[in-house]
């Protein structure tokens, strides 16, 4: 009874060029609303109960009466690092990422922006392809209502995702 | 040997020679993977991220490794440990997704595995798909990817999402995430397309820009390293200057830049920029004037 030797050809006995670690943290904006989990990986923006043609924004919401719609907005800060490691095969070759933003939930009625970019949850949308590290960097994210939706609690999830370039 | 470095340019072995000595004297050697090295964890291991330090530090997540360049063939197997660190005070859960990286428009675009032709990230496999990091600690998964016969594009990003969000409820929730890039060189097919050599002087700031316009046209992904020579009219070299460092996947176009700060002597001078990345070179010359 013979046997059979499976052999898998790998893409390993070469120097593979680890570059770095990258840290990403959300944090308030100076003059934005203060986030819920600051400092952290998860954040959480909260307007509370806000009207369009009646009552004031919360400090550091900004509140935009249009002919048919109305949109309120706050800035936030990204900050992404990239440390250099200790190993041998490391080389400094990454001088920028890339920063991307998705809805986790479909909204065919509102319209979400986050820097001037509008969101969807099919595909992430790229908020920049050039960011620099160890700076923190505004944000403003924008959420617009139609006047003819009705009153309601409106709520989702923005993911942002950082990838070195 | 002779390099086709532009359309309509040839690069000779001279030229070489001084590209070699030049970046050489800028750049240190890259040592191969030899053995396993014992002492990775602490090397890999962010800064701040023991668990004492979490509370001194800001909150945030690491990952590591940001980038992994690999040189393979169709058909051969990958196979790299990814590791997530929680500097924060939160458990935090993820889940791994691999996406294509292609470009459009001039752009990087991150597409669901197999919605391309001859996608990479359709073949990844990772090792826990839900990595779970408790506070200040790590989560470990490995990828695995398989390089498929006719692959499209040259680099995936193999993604930690952040599942852990904030209450919801009357709030606009955001999860941060990371994703390490992970570049694939295939055929050694390096070809960069050049713009011409543009150089501005500016007489009050005592500076003078030099920038370097370049298309990757190959098929693999290309890190140029390289420098700006400056030669006066004598042929003496003026200036080395370093030209910073980015990678151009296909399809990709990037501006390469650098100063030289400070003022020149009145007369003519030739720019040469040399550019190598992995046995190819890239050159381009231009000339200029100080009045």
């Amino acid at each position: 009874m013979g046997f059979v030797s499976l052999v898998i050809s790998r893409a390993s006995g070469q120097c593979l060029p680890l570059v770095c670690s990258l840290t990403l943290t959300l944090q308030s904006d100076a003059s934005g609303i203060a986030l819920g989990g600051s400092g952290t990986n998860s954040a959480s923006l909260s307007f509370g109960s806000l009207q369009a043609f009646s009552g004031n924004p919360p400090a550091g919401v900004s509140k935009t009466i249009g002919s048919t719609n109305w949109t309120i907005s706050t800035p936030f800060d990204v900050k992404v690092n990239c440390q250099n490691l200790l190993l041998s095969c490391s080389l400094v070759i990454s001088q920028s990422y890339t920063l991307t933003a998705q809805l986790q939930v479909a909204d065919t009625v509102n319209t979400w922006r986050v820097g001037g970019v509008a969101l969807n949850s099919t595909a992430a949308s790229t908020l920049t392809s050039t960011g620099a590290y160890r700076q923190a960097t505004a944000y403003v994210f924008a959420l617009t209502i139609p006047f003819a939706e009705p009153s309601g609690t409106i709520s989702n999830t923005v993911n942002l995702v950082a990838i070195s370039n | 040997m002779i390099t086709i470095m532009k359309s309509g340019t040839v690069f000779h072995q001279s030229l070489r020679f001084l590209l070699l000595a030049i970046t050489l004297a800028t750049y240190v050697k890259v040592p191969s993977w030899a053995a396993e090295d014992t002492d990775r964890e602490r090397k890999t291991k962010p800064n701040g991220t023991n668990d004492g330090q979490i509370k001194n530090q800001a909150p945030s997540i690491s990952l590591t490794p940001a980038v992994v360049m690999v040189k393979a063939r169709s058909g051969q197997t990958f196979s790299q440990e990814l590791t997530l660190w929680n500097n924060t005070t939160q458990k935090l859960r993820f889940r791994m997704e691999a996406r294509d990286v292609v470009i459009r428009g001039g752009k990087r675009v991150f597409v669901p595995a197999g919605e391309v032709e001859g996608s990479i990230a359709r073949s990844a496999v990772f090792s826990d798909k839900n990595p779970i990091a408790p506070p200040g600690a790590s989560a470990t998964t490995r990828v695995t990817v398989t390089i498929p016969d006719s692959p499209g594009p040259r680099a995936i990003a193999c993604i930690f999402m952040g599942q852990t969000v904030m209450g919801t409820h009357n709030a606009v929730a955001m999860t941060g995430s990371l994703g390490t890039l992970v570049t694939f060189s295939l055929a050694d097919d390096f070809h960069l397309q050049s713009q011409p050599l543009r150089i501005s002087v500016e007489d009050s700031a005592q500076l003078i820009a030099f920038r370097q316009v370049f298309t990757n046209i190959g098929s693999d992904p290309v890190v140029p390293k390289g420098v700006i020579a400056v030669t006066n009219e004598g042929g003496g070299l003026v200036a080395r200057l370093p030209l910073s460092t980015q990678r151009l996947l296909p399809g990709e176009t990037m501006e390469f830049t650098t100063e030289y700060p400070g003022a020149l002597k009145s007369g003519k001078y030739r720019v040469l920029s040399l550019m190598e990345n992995d046995r190819a070179f890239f050159a381009n010359s231009a000339e200029f004037t100080i009045k």
